[in-house]
């Protein structure tokens, strides 16, 4: 059970940075490399807040969370917007040259030896149903959770999730009827950057704050988003526990060189009898 | 061969303009040439080592240019297969024959195999999912490699690979240079005798449309896979000489930032261009060595590069250079095929074409039309007699989730005949003709061609059989002349391997003689010969339902499907595609015309289908259809008595 | 001939050819350092720097090497062996030729420039464990690792003398696979058992591998592991409520494990490390490391990685710059050969040395159990406290 825990814990990481992929992706049709970066970001702006100056933890979360939706922004005007309309698909590599910006701009500022910060809360692990947890990896699991769904019910019930919706299913059509296409990728990268900082100062207790952090859980990431389909939020949540989740219990019994063997294996199965993930959905295209 | 042939392939060979076959072949080989005695006439170690590092670069790029670029599959396995193919001949070179020639075919072998194999997924996944599963195998390899340590050398790494020989000669470090570069080179004649050539326009328009590849007949997946395979090999290729050259191979050489720069190359040198390639590939291997000198600043400056490189090139540093070079020709002493000079790329405003009128020229009869299509169509003039095809659709029920599209619809069309199908909208009538095509599999009825029933829900399968199709909106695959769009629809029916491509065979040369002739004959009587030779996805909207058609006919279909041909014609084009449709007709062919534009399906049609959700109200010759109030309350909603017949 | 004659005639040699006033200057003796500076490993590169640039400021200000100027270069390399591969070699082919490279930062690295190294007679250092020990020209200063396992276990066997079942947690990289091949033998010959689980070092969560490990009940369980994962094997360990007493080895002991861990999850660890990383206070020092400390100190060093990787690199200089004055030359091969039989001063300009020195057969110093201590995770200065201590 604690390895479940474990498990939960790790795979709500992926799945917030999933869920960052999911939510750029919806409204712009990009695939946002940095969105691990960013979620690194916001670490630091939780170090920054919790230990260089000392603040409460709801200043924290509020500089964090503005911090990185601001170069969230940057990142749309400097790195995407300028590609618009061309087919090369340069954003592969255009946010893949910000993600490195970030991470040699963290490195510069803050070095690269891991810096500890402490959960606002209580740091005492508690027992649930049989396993191990500590509070802070219980309130990033709960958090998590509940982002995606008020993501969920913003993208179907509000207007401009509506808007963001309908730009992801038809480009053309959405501008036909008045959606300023334009806008709806700036707010998807500004949503992505503040989800990132907004889950900052949970993450930073687990992970430490560290310049590289995003190298590793940005490509694992990947698997939860495709797993859980693109354009899904709710798949990218349960895709990311699922990988975690599963590269956690593959490590405790079968050995950690493993792990991502079977969790490409897993996903390759899973593509190719449901090529758009376990919850996408596929646009039929008419010709 | 005759001395006028010789004279032109040698002119072919010599040309620095941009031909139908791209550049000539002379100078690059030229230039390689020199290339590989560089290594012996005073590069330092150095330098020889960031020579080889450079072509291994570019090979891999070259890899997923004809993959990504060419063929637009998102599949980046081609780092891994590197990997592979390193460690493959690292153990190769170390514990069984220190030859390189064994270690090249051993990587040809298995990048063939690999590239299969990682392919296949890519037939059923694709977009982002495929390039996420082929980028993540290069995080598996170091996990592999330490699996089996013992022969891979584990997570140490596979030291003191020794430098390979050749024929029993040992090779040093400045002749495995010029082996790389002479490696390189044969790859570069076969990569760019297979992109400039019929299967580089295929793989083109796959990249484009799958649905308008299949329905010129050409399998999908079996191009899919080649685009797949022919991009594993250069990258296997390209492993035998890193792990020669270099002597250590480790869990650390193979990393994403590898990967990132190989991709980075392929966008920055421009992914639909051969040069680019390995311009690309060069570059960013330097860029790669050089960042470190930026310590703590690496990231950074490599961060900056790969952002501003992958803004400032829509098409690579290729699609820059086309510009320079096409503006240099424009100054050069004309010829009489400055028509040839315009660029392949379309998005570039660098082409040498006089601006376009919408509409197609009009001095062309209809008499011209009529004997071009029955040349196109394989006929001489004299009015011999043709064989009569069928067309049955029998009980066709098609259904999309709930909704029932077709409920058991019955049409027939015959040779020599313009059968339409009209309707409102929402009736099911580009669903029926998409069925027909063999796009779509009925739920239910069959549709037979000639007696024989056609395989429906394979498209490529049909379109073989001898139907032809138009779209509803024009597909046109971008980087292609006009000539070029019209000849795919060659590809398969004239085929021509691919081996005999690579070494430009007579028959190769025959063919694509023919291929360009056809074209440009069929596009020059249907009036649109000065445009050719012009980018077609520039090409205005009537002038690509023309080129879309032209495709057709130069098919010679049994079936011709035409969807909504008239939408966004003027008068004048109306005239002439109605010129086509009736030559087509008296040429033999059935033509199926699903059209809104009441006025010219009365004006052609011999049997006129109406369709009204999903069932056939009536059927009939236009006389008929045009006075029936059923019909008219379909379409103005009137009451059946209260209908006024159209003037 | 005495080392101070040999000492005195140099200084002659220098002080005679400065008389000379119009002398030519000598060629410098050329340091190149082909290390990574970038990412998770930089600190302890910048350590490394750090400490050979003071050495070199201490020989220079002695006058040189042989009346060569010591000239210290740092060539970032991104921990890619093919990267350090192709620096190395533009250095080789520039005007201005290494005298004694240090290479690498991970045996990767140097296992790829070994090669070229050896084909050029160049002499070269090593602190990443590559495991190559008998190549002509190159030396390794960290320990030979079976003897550094041996002393492991014994100081294991020390504190916990009931203790029947090793468990190893360690990284599965180049460096970790190589301690993880001295440490399964060193453990069998003593009579013990071991249970091992390995992991990434970029992994963020060892919770399973720790419960895997805890399932198969050791004694004692050895850590390993260089960077933030140092902190998550103890961290998680912590949050397990494992009580097992840990030691962690060199490696875990590289990190500054009180600014990654709460004190809570050092209760019970130990490090196993070398004497000359104990805490004495610079009265308590020999001459040597006074002259090393306070030389480092001025490059701007501020002690925050272990002051083993200070001194090693110190004395990899040191080294080398006393065989080139027993070899009286200062060719690679002539180092090399003087290096394998060292003759040792009666003044040491080293820091530490260990029991047994460089041989013909082995390029790498063979600490003895006598050369290690237990101590305690708490620092002072770049050094460990007494095992006891806060």
């Amino acid at each position: 059970m604690t390895t479940l825990w474990s498990g939960l814990s790790l795979g709500a990481v992926y799945a917030l940075v999933a869920l960052g992929y999911n939510v750029v992706f919806i409204s712009s049709g990009i695939f946002n490399f940095a969105q691990a970066s960013l979620l690194t970001l916001g670490t630091f702006f939780a170090y920054l807040g919790v230990v260089t100056l000392h603040l409460n933890p709801v200043l924290t979360i509020l500089m964090a969370t503005a911090g990185c939706l601001i170069v969230g922004l940057i990142e749309e005007r400097v790195a995407i917007r300028p590609l618009s309309g061309k087919l090369s698909r340069a954003e592969l590599v255009t946010t893949v040259g910000f993600a490195a910006l970030i991470e040699g701009t963290i490195a510069l500022i803050w070095g690269t030896v891991p810096l500890q910060v402490p959960f606002f809360g209580s740091t005492t692990v508690l027992t649930i149903f049989g396993g191990r947890i500590i509070p802070d990896s219980l309130v990033l699991i709960i958090f998590v959770i509940v982002l995606a769904l008020a993501l969920h019910v913003w993208y179907k019930y509000s207007l401009s999730g509506l808007a963001s919706i309908a730009v992801a299913e038809d480009r053309v059509a959405a501008q036909l009827r008045g959606i300023n296409v334009g806008r709806r990728s700036i707010v998807a990268f500004a949503m992505g950057g503040a989800i990132a900082g907004l889950a900052g100062i949970l993450v930073a207790p687990q992970t430490y704050a560290i310049s590289n952090l995003g190298d590793a859980i940005g490509l694992t990431a990947f698997i939860a988003f495709a797993l859980g389909g693109t354009g899904s939020l709710l798949g990218a949540t349960i895709g990311g526990l699922a990988v975690g989740i599963i590269e956690q219990e593959v490590a405790r019994y079968v050995g950690s060189l493993y792990t991502n063997s079977i969790l490409y294996v897993i996903l390759l199965f899973i593509l190719l009898v449901m090529p758009n993930g376990l919850f996408g959905r596929s646009t039929v295209r008419a010709i | 061969m005759n001395s006028a042939t010789i004279k032109h392939v040698a002119s072919r060979a010599f040309s620095l303009r941009e031909g139908e076959s791209g550049y000539g072949v002379f100078w690059p080989l030229l230039g390689l040439a020199l290339l590989a005695f560089l290594p012996f006439s005073g590069l330092n170690i150095f330098w020889q080592t960031q020579l080889v590092l450079m072509i291994v670069y570019g090979l891999v790029v070259s890899g997923v240019n004809l993959t990504f670029g060419f063929a637009g599959e998102l599949a980046l396995g081609q780092v891994a297969i590197f990997a592979v193919t390193a460690y493959l001949s690292a153990y190769l070179m170390t514990h069984v024959v220190d030859d390189v020639i064994v270690a090249l075919l051993a990587a040809i072998v298995a990048s063939l195999i690999i590239g299969l194999f990682t392919g296949l997924p890519g037939l059923r996944i694709g977009g982002w999912a495929l390039a996420m599963t082929s980028f993540f195998l290069v995080i598996l390899i170091p996990d592999v490699v330490q699996m089996i340590p013992n022969i891979t050398g584990g997570a140490q790494g596979f030291d003191a690979i020794p430098l390979p020989e050749i024929f029993g000669v040992q090779l040093s470090v400045a002749a495995m240079s010029t082996t790389a570069v002479v490696v390189f080179a044969l790859w570069y004649l076969c990569f760019r005798n297979f992109v400039l050539s019929r299967h580089g326009r295929a793989l083109k328009t796959l990249r484009q449309s799958p649905h308008l590849t299949a329905s010129l007949g050409i399998s999908v997946l079996r191009l899919k896979l080649l685009a797949y395979v022919a991009g594993a090999i250069p990258a296997g290729l390209a492993g035998v000489l890193f792990a020669a050259t270099e002597g250590y191979i480790g869990p650390t050489t193979f990393s994403f930032t590898l990967v990132i720069g190989m991709i980075a190359g392929s966008i920055i040198g421009g992914n639909d261009s051969i040069y680019g390639a390995a311009v690309g590939g060069a570059l960013l291997e330097y860029i790669n060595y050089k960042s470190a000198a930026f310590s703590q600043y690496s990231l950074l400056v490599y961060g900056v590069i790969l952002v501003l490189g992958g803004i400032l090139t829509a098409h690579g540093l290729a699609g820059i250079a086309r510009g320079f070079i096409a503006r240099g020709v424009k100054w050069w002493p004309a010829s009489k095929k400055s028509a040839v000079a315009s660029t392949v790329t379309g998005d570039d405003a660098t082409t040498t074409v006089t601006p376009q009128s919408a509409s197609v020229k009009s001095n062309v009869t209809a008499k011209d039309i009529d004997v071009a299509i029955k040349l196109a169509m394989g006929d001489d003039v004299s009015n011999v007699p043709r064989p009569e095809h069928v067309l049955l659709v029998d009980e066709v029920v098609k259904e999309f989730g709930g909704v029932r599209a077709l409920r058991g619809v019955s049409v027939a069309a015959k040779s020599g005949e313009i059968t339409a199908i009209i309707g409102p909208n929402g009736s099911g009538k580009t669903t029926l003709l998409n069925v027909i095509a063999g796009v779509y599999k009925p739920e239910g009825g069959t549709v037979r061609l000639d007696g024989e029933t056609l395989r429906l829900g394979r498209s490529h399968r049909v379109a073989r059989v001898g139907v032809a199709r138009t779209f509803q909106t024009p597909i046109i695959p971008n980087g292609m002349l006009a000539w070029e769009v019209v000849a795919v629809g060659r590809y398969q029916s004239e085929y021509v391997s691919i081996g005999q491509t690579v070494i430009r065979s007579p028959r190769f040369r025959r063919i694509r003689r023919d291929d360009r002739r056809l074209a440009v004959e069929l596009l020059t009587n249907l009036g649109l010969g000065d445009y050719a030779y012009s980018p077609a996805d520039a090409m205005p909207l009537p002038h690509r339902r023309l080129l879309e058609v032209a495709r057709a006919i130069i098919r010679r279909p049994s079936v011709a499907l035409f969807d909504e041909p008239a939408a966004g014609l003027d008068e004048g084009d109306l005239v002439t595609l109605v010129q086509v449709l009736r030559a087509l007709a008296s040429a033999g062919v059935a033509v199926i015309l699903v059209e809104h534009n009441f006025g010219l399906v009365v004006e052609i049609a011999d049997v006129i289908h109406v369709l009204n959700l999903g069932d056939v109200i009536t059927s009939g010759p236009p006389a008929q259809i045009q006075n029936d109030p059923v019909v008219a309350s379909i379409y103005l909603g009137n009451e059946p008595a209260t209908t006024a017949t159209a003037p | 001939m005495s080392l101070v004659v040999v000492g005195s005639m140099a200084l002659t040699a220098v002080s005679f050819s400065a008389s000379a006033g119009a002398a030519k200057a000598k060629s410098p003796f050329n340091v190149l350092m082909i290390v990574g500076t970038t990412g998770p490993v930089a600190p302890p590169s910048d350590a490394e720097i750090q400490a050979t640039k003071a050495a070199a400021e201490v020989i220079n200000s002695q006058g040189g090497i042989l009346g060569h100027q010591v000239k210290v270069q740092v060539q970032n390399d991104n921990l890619d062996p093919t990267t350090a591969l192709s620096e190395l070699q533009s250095a080789e082919s520039g005007s201005s030729k290494p005298n004694l490279v240090f290479a690498g930062t991970t045996s990767n690295e140097t296992l790829a420039m070994l090669p070229t190294l050896t084909r050029d007679q160049t002499l070269s250092m090593e602190l990443a464990g590559s495991g190559v020990f008998d190549d002509p020209y190159q030396f390794a200063l960290p320990d030979y690792l079976p003897t550094q396992a041996q002393a492991m276990v014994q100081a294991i066997q020390k504190k916990y003398p009931t203790a029947k079942k090793i468990g190893i947690a360690i990284t599965n990289d180049a460096f970790g696979t190589a301690l993880l091949d001295a440490y399964e033998p060193a453990i069998t010959a003593a009579g013990l058992t071991y249970s091992v689980q390995t992991f990434a070092p970029t992994a963020t969560d060892v919770t399973p591998e720790l419960q895997a490990l805890q399932a198969t009940n050791p004694d004692v369980l050895i850590a390993s592991g260089y960077g933030a994962i140092g902190g998550y094997i103890l961290q998680d360990r912590a949050n397990l409520g494992w009580t097992v007493p840990v030691v962690g080895d060199g490696q875990e002991g590289s990190n500054n494990l009180p600014a990654l861990v709460p004190a809570s999850a050092l209760v019970g660890v130990s490090l196993c490390i070398q004497n000359v990383s104990v805490y004495k206070p610079l009265s308590q020092q020999s001459k040597a490391f006074n002259t090393f400390f306070k030389a480092t100190q001025k490059m701007g060093s501020k002690f925050t990685q272990s002051i083993v990787l200070y001194s090693l690199s110190y004395d990899d200089l040191m080294l080398t710059a006393l065989a080139a004055k027993q070899a009286g030359s200062i060719t690679g091969p002539a180092i090399a050969k003087a290096l394998e039989s060292l003759k040792q001063p009666k003044v040491k300009p080293y820091v530490s040395w260990a029991t047994e020195g460089f041989t013909k057969k082995l390029h790498v110093e063979q600490a003895g159990a006598v050369d290690y201590t237990l101590a305690s995770p708490y620092t002072k200065l770049g050094m460990n406290l007494p095992l006891g201590s806060k």
